[in-house]
């Protein structure tokens, strides 16, 4: 479901800018983004889990991205900016994330710097790492070994740049899905909570309460559309969303007026307490489970085209 | 008879603030678009300068190799003078595209003198072993990059400002407070090939 939301919205994205330009890959969900099957699944997890606790200790991400080959119609430098920008990798106004991609079949590599490490990571320091400890190791075929030594020399050139806050952007999201979700269903229970509460004391306009119904349950969906938004792109889905949720609102809101001025604003009333107990029903739709190091999301981070390529 | 005046009145009143909001609205957008534009301008500067500011550190390594070819590196130093004459309105974007044009060629002129440099330093084994001169040329290509990424940066930003002082409503306010079209970088004809460089060592042409 969230690969498809991603899809979704990169195609819509390329399909409005109507550029030729050869898409991306889906955004990475781990640090090391192996789409070429280049390291040892041994490497790949070490690396993650190097990667998170980095994010945590100094809040800059670093991105390991190996893709088999650049696709025809583009260049190494635009191709690597192009992902970066699309991933967001470094955390908004920090612009604090570097993206080591690797292309084995064209033997080329680069290393992207964000604008927040241009002062720590310069271009003629990110030209050495890859002529110093990448490139020799990956003219022996020891791809781990090269990738290993090449994000140690970032981190050691990144460290102390930035200070952590202890979670990364990937927990971080997942609080806040859990919050979004937690608050939608608090809605959701509390409207059915008063539609039970109306059914229990007085039985009558079941058109009513079908209406109610109904209209829960819509809320419910659109709530979870944004939960699922909220993960995967946090502008235009749910400002879409939170507008038709807050008409929505507001339409059940001229309803509740009328149904006072007939006479039942004391019982709709009675249904207060009710919101508390049996109306935070609805939980939190937390997204878990990526064992193994730990995954990833970008925060916004921006590049310039800061960094070096190179090849073997 | 007054019912109807209040009626009349009140949709006047409706209708004046909807048009003063939406103007508000709208001149605010023209606003953070032209600001957008010269924040993008500001960097493509930005990575300009830091271009020219290498060219020294270039200049003391390369002549440090006593018989480096004296017309190329004159060829980068006359350059990057001719791209510090070109005068531009400072803090923002310009207008006119004839002034953004000079600007573009004269910083256009001095990355082909820059890239000959880096050609003809192939030529230099020694030169090109050295630890320095590697670095700089490092910095020389991620410097080229940037410059890249900040015009096509710059060109969008410009995109977007001019297609909404373009469009119907808007167009007016942007006449009334006189926001002008914004010039774009063009890229020249060839720009897209690398500089061709001719090696004539005697021998006949192929």
């Amino acid at each position: 479901m969230r690969r498809f939301w991603i899809i979704s919205w990169l195609s819509f994205w390329c399909g409005l800018a109507g550029w030729a330009q050869p898409a991306l890959p889906p955004a990475p969900e781990k640090y090391v983004y192996d789409r070429a099957n280049l390291l040892t699944p041994d490497t790949r997890t070490q690396l993650s889990q190097r990667l998170d606790a980095f994010e945590r200790e100094s809040s800059a991400q670093v991105v390991v991205w190996i893709e088999p080959k650049l696709p025809p119609g583009t260049t190494l430098e635009e191709y690597v900016n192009r992902a970066f920008q699309e991933w967001k990798i470094g955390q908004k106004g920090k612009d604090n994330g570097v993206l080591l991609a690797v292309f084995p079949e064209d033997r080329k590599m680069r290393i992207e710097v964000g604008y927040g490490l241009e002062g720590a990571l310069p271009d003629a320091l990110a030209g050495r790492i890859i002529e110093q400890e990448i490139g020799p190791a990956f003219r022996q075929r020891e791809f781990d070994q090269g990738v290993t030594a090449g994000v140690e020399a970032i981190l050691a050139a990144t460290r102390g740049e930035y200070r952590g806050t202890g979670r990364t952007q990937f927990t971080r999201a997942q609080q806040g899905v859990s919050g979004a979700g937690a608050l939608v269903g608090g809605v959701l229970g509390f409207i059915l909570g008063a539609g039970v509460r109306r059914f229990q004391v007085r039985r009558e306009s079941a058109l009513n309460q079908v209406s109610q119904g109904l209209l829960g349950g819509f809320i419910g969906g659109v709530g979870h559309s944004i939960a699922l938004a909220l993960l995967v792109q946090r502008l235009v889905i749910p400002a879409g969303a939170a507008f038709i949720f807050t008409w929505i609102f507001i339409l059940m809101r001229q309803r509740g007026d009328e149904l006072s001025r007939t006479g039942r604003h004391r019982r709709y009333s009675q249904s207060w307490p009710n919101w508390n107990t049996s109306g935070w029903s609805g939980s939190g739709s937390g997204f878990g489970g990526f064992g193994g190091g730990g995954g990833f999301r970008g925060g916004g981070g921006r590049s310039g085209g800061g960094g070096a390529s190179g090849g073997w | 008879m007054k019912k109807v005046l209040g009626v009349f009145l009140l949709v006047v009143v409706v209708g004046v603030l909807a048009v003063g909001v939406g103007g508000c609205n709208s001149y605010n957008g023209l606003v953070s678009a032209r600001q957008g534009v010269d924040q993008a301008w500001a960097q493509v500067e930005t990575v300009y300068q830091r271009r020219a500011d290498l060219i020294p550190n270039l200049v003391a390594t390369v002549s440090g190799n006593a018989n480096f070819e004296r017309s190329t590196l004159q060829a980068v130093t006359e350059a990057r003078a001719s791209v510090g004459q070109v005068k531009l309105p400072s803090g923002q974007a310009p207008d006119s595209p004839e002034v953004l044009k000079k600007f573009q060629s004269a910083q256009d002129n001095l990355g082909s003198a820059l890239s000959r440099l880096l050609v003809v330093a192939e030529r230099y084994p020694d030169l090109k072993a050295s630890q320095g001169f590697r670095d700089l040329q490092v910095q020389l290509e991620g410097t080229e990059n940037r410059i890249t990424v900040e015009r096509q940066r710059f060109n969008e930003m410009v995109g977007a400002y001019n297609t909404r002082i373009q469009r119907f409503p808007t167009l007016m306010l942007a006449r009334l407070f006189n926001f002008q079209p914004k010039a774009y970088f063009t890229s020249e004809a060839g720009a897209e090939k690398a500089p061709k460089v001719e090696f004539n060592f005697n021998s006949p042409a192929k």
